[in-house]
């Protein structure tokens, strides 16, 4: 049953078949085949580009054997492990990087499918890599990586800066 | 979405994006609990008729009607945005997407929880637009789980990134500081602090920076509380468990430069390490509640002069009286309200040397050198009681073992050095 075929439809209609198991890495597919049942329908994923799509599987495929994440409801007991961000393993490490000039954007495009597709570890590799691009950098520097407009006047700057001094850098 | 159905003829797929569609948003709607049963089957159904056009039999409806959980109100916002998203182009209904449906039902129509970041649904429309997809336009969900990987100082530097990001960061401070704190100190516990996470973590931090730093504490911070601290470093630490449950630690940046301070409900009271005979006062305005001396000197409001040896240690009662002693072994009380010095009392006589002292009220106790323990009467400066530690308690220890007096309504306590408390 696990060995059965999924074909999943990307973005430009694309089809793309994978072994059940895999598929099932992604909590929205596990449930929704649960639900459907048997049938070969497709199913179509029109938020996730192909190419994205690759890269997601490509992630799935690796951790094919891994155990799956624990539900929601264990969330209380706390797992400290989970949110370390310096323990990227090599592999999702190198695999996270991808292609040097196109980083940021499939970075991104990675979490926001993780997200959809509610792959939690990928989504959480994501994030964490996204953390690590953070640290260690000016707010200045943050806004120009990602992009973002500084919308606060200067007193509210100074304000907020003030509350967090107890941070700053000594 | 244009784009799917476009393509979608192109390979010859059946048009099946809006039967996935509606499982997953009927998924999303079954799941919510917020939404009560009679607003559940309506918005299915607008759901269906939307997808399926007339191909959704009532049956289905009925089915739903059955299964799904009772909960409380409100239509909810990601499914109106949905339907103006790609309402148009999914109304083509293959019977087969209908029978997905059912299929779906019949089985049982199960009750999932959504994952901790939203259901997934909430973030897809993001695809829909051209827009350069960078974090400004991240979805929330994201974000939050970012911060959630960031360190204490890259989260405060975050907040200053844009409104957006500090809004999120402030609403979600509690749940952000849970984890950072419980991640950076191994804190196992699910109890809850009554200081915040975050001031929490920042003392912590800045113990481990050897950073001086003062930062107040409210509410029910249990007295058991401080073993959850690290012993800093040899260096004053002065806590009042009071009533009111208002302290204040002081961690000196350099042990050398050792601290005094207490703290009388709102206002600060310090002797800096250069002028060791001046007591300043300040008031704590709640923008001061996290200094950082290093950076900033704070102004003294007032400063309180009279004792003429450097001051060993100043105290409050948390009702606006202040009380110090300095290494002549004088006594001195002050009123915090008025900024008047009320009285001093020379314990030379019954103490010689002056080592520890503590106020409850206007009771002062206070132990000296020579073992003896001593409760004055601070309004009027008379010896209310006067007792001497046994010397078998002292045993062969010397009398600098003596550590520390307090005293409790009518309770005198007095702890040596060895641990021991009587």
């Amino acid at each position: 049953m696990s060995d059965t075929l999924v074909t999943l439809t990307s973005q430009e209609g694309k089809p793309e078949q994978v072994p059940r198991r895999i598929a099932e890495r992604s909590t929205l597919l596990k449930n929704m085949l649960e639900d459907v049942g048997e049938s070969n329908q497709p199913i179509p994923l029109p938020n996730v580009s192909h190419k994205i799509l690759k890269r997601v599987l490509e992630y799935c495929i690796h951790h094919k054997d891994d155990p799956q994440p624990p539900s929601d409801d264990d969330k209380d007991s706390f797992d400290s492990s989970r949110k370390r961000s310096d323990d990227i393993d090599e592999w999702d490490q190198k695999f996270i990087k991808g292609k040097e000039e196109e980083h940021n954007e499939e970075l991104f495009q990675i979490i926001l499918a993780a997200n959809y597709l509610d792959i939690k570890p990928l989504l959480d590799l994501g994030c964490k890599t996204v953390a690590n691009m953070i640290k260690g950098k000016s707010p200045e520097q943050i806004r120009e990586m990602f992009n973002i407009e500084n919308d606060f006047t200067p007193e509210e700057e100074d304000q907020i800066r003030r509350e967090n001094e107890w941070a700053a850098d000594a | 979405m244009s784009n799917t159905n476009a393509t979608s003829q192109l390979t010859g797929q059946p048009p099946t994006a809006s039967s996935a569609f509606f499982l997953a948003e009927l998924e999303r709607i079954t799941q919510d609990s917020q939404i009560p049963t009679d607003n559940k089957i309506e918005c299915i159904m607008e759901l269906a008729t939307m997808c399926f056009d007339d191909a959704a039999p009532n049956s289905n409806v009925d089915l739903i009607a059955v299964d799904s959980p009772v909960g409380s109100c409100t239509d909810s916002p990601s499914m109106k945005r949905k339907r103006r998203g790609s309402g148009e182009e999914l109304s083509s209904s293959p019977t087969t997407a209908a029978d997905l449906a059912l299929t779906a039902f019949g089985r049982n129509a199960k009750i999932r929880r959504k994952g901790p970041l939203s259901s997934p649904s909430l973030s897809t429309n993001t695809w829909d637009s051209n827009l350069e997809r960078t974090l400004q336009n991240c979805p929330e969900d994201i974000l939050i789980c970012i911060f959630e990987h960031l360190d204490g100082p890259t989260l405060c530097k975050s907040s200053l990134i844009c409104r957006r990001w500090h809004s999120l960061i402030t609403h979600f401070s509690t749940s952000l500081w849970t984890h950072l704190t419980r991640t950076s100190y191994s804190l196992k516990t699910k109890e809850e602090l009554g200081a915040s996470w975050k001031q929490f973590y920042a003392t912590h931090y800045n113990i481990q920076k050897g950073r001086y730093t003062f930062s107040s504490f409210k509410e029910n911070y249990e007295i058991s509380a401080p073993s959850l601290h690290p012993p800093p470093p040899p260096a004053e630490v002065k806590k009042e468990p009071k009533v009111t449950r208002k302290f204040i630690m002081a961690w000196p940046c350099d042990p050398n430069n050792a601290y005094i301070i207490a703290l009388d409900n709102d206002k600060l009271c310090w002797v800096d390490a250069d002028a060791t005979t001046v007591i300043n006062v300040a008031d704590l305005t709640p923008s001061l509640m996290l200094l950082q001396n290093r950076n900033r000197d704070i102004e003294p409001l007032r400063t309180l002069e009279g004792h003429i040896q450097p001051i060993g240690l100043i105290l409050s009662n948390m009702e606006g009286t202040l009380v110090s002693f300095d290494d002549s072994s004088t006594i001195m009380i002050w009123n915090l309200n008025t900024h008047q010095f009320e009285r001093s009392i020379n314990t030379n006589e019954e103490l010689g040397f002056i080592f520890s002292m503590n106020i409850y009220k206007r009771r002062i106790v206070a132990g000296g050198k020579n073992g003896r323990v001593v409760v004055w009467n601070a309004d009027s400066g008379a010896v209310e009681v006067q007792l001497d530690i046994p010397s078998s308690y002292l045993g062969s220890l010397s009398v600098h073992n003596l550590l520390n007096v307090a005293v409790w309504e009518e309770l005198v306590v007095y702890g040596l050095w060895d641990g021991t408390f009587w």
